[in-house]
């Protein structure tokens, strides 16, 4: 039998990986980070009109919030793609097929939220955020529930019944 | 071959992460055979290969048993899974016993594995 080159790569793996210091996973950052890039994108388009007619202060605010944008967007990658490596094993996809094609969809959409201002690509990341958590807190048979968060852009965010 | 290896009781499996170190270390490969006579069940020191609900194909040590037919686990390294996490697991999760490790350090070039 071959156990040194070709027929070693198509073993099944067994993991004995260690847990320091995972174990805490919570999809309710990547929410967080979702709802920032909405509110920066409004907050960016208060201020178009001023930056336009040479605002600087307005301007300033802008490039902020541009900067501030991309970072968020990116924590929201982050934060999916922790979720999706780390906690998800193969018993939660098989539960959750469609799983590998959400965390997709979000990648794509938040790259769309770095690279336009379109309030409607933010809007939808939120969702997309949204039905990944409702899909985490499903593996742990935790119930979920909808509410709209108290604070700008006041959108509905999946929060966890405890 | 490996089919026909599982369908005859026998796993060969590439083991991934150190938690069981150093009885296992990452990269080495293992060949397990199934728990499926009364001769050859899980005893306490058994490494185990596990389909664990949660975490998937693990491997682990047996540390006991319990009522109901359920089995404690644990791994040998300081730094694996707490024991609380990974069990009691039911009986039937537990797959079978290691028999041979087969070290995945690479070896000079001609060496046939032992």
């Amino acid at each position: 039998m071959d156990f040194t080159m070709k027929g070693l790569l198509d073993l099944e793996t067994a993991s004995a990986h260690c847990d320091i210091p995972c174990k805490i996973y919570d999809p309710s950052t990547a929410i967080i980070a979702a709802l920032s890039v909405v509110r920066l994108l409004d907050i960016m388009q208060e201020n178009a009109d001023k930056a336009g007619s040479g605002d600087l202060a307005a301007a300033n605010t802008i490039a902020r919030c541009t900067f501030r944008k991309e970072e968020e967007a990116e924590k929201v990658k982050h934060e999916v793609r922790i979720i999706w490596g780390d906690y998800f094993k193969a018993p939660q996809f098989e539960k959750h097929p469609n799983t590998h094609d959400l965390v997709h969809r979000i990648m794509l959409k938040a790259s769309a939220c770095k690279q336009g201002v379109a309030r409607s690509n933010g809007e939808e990341l939120v969702e997309l955020v949204n039905e990944f958590a409702e899909t985490f807190w499903a593996t742990k048979d935790v119930e979920t529930q909808r509410v709209t968060c108290p604070y700008p852009p006041s959108m509905s965010v999946v929060q966890p019944k405890l | 071959m490996l089919k026909l290896l599982k369908r005859c009781g026998v796993r060969v499996v590439r083991i991934q992460g150190d938690s069981m170190a150093p009885a296992l270390l990452s990269g080495d490969v293992g060949v397990f055979i199934q728990y499926r006579s009364r001769f050859l069940r899980p005893k306490r020191g058994h490494v185990a290969l596990i389909d664990h609900p949660r975490l998937g194909m693990i491997v682990k040590r047996v540390t006991g048993f319990r009522e109901n037919n359920e089995v404690d686990v644990r791994g040998d390294a300081s730094t694996s899974t707490p024991a609380i996490d990974l069990g009691p697991l039911p009986a039937n999760r537990v797959w079978g016993r290691l028999l041979l490790r087969l070290n995945g350090q690479p070896k000079h070039s001609g060496s046939p594995a032992t």
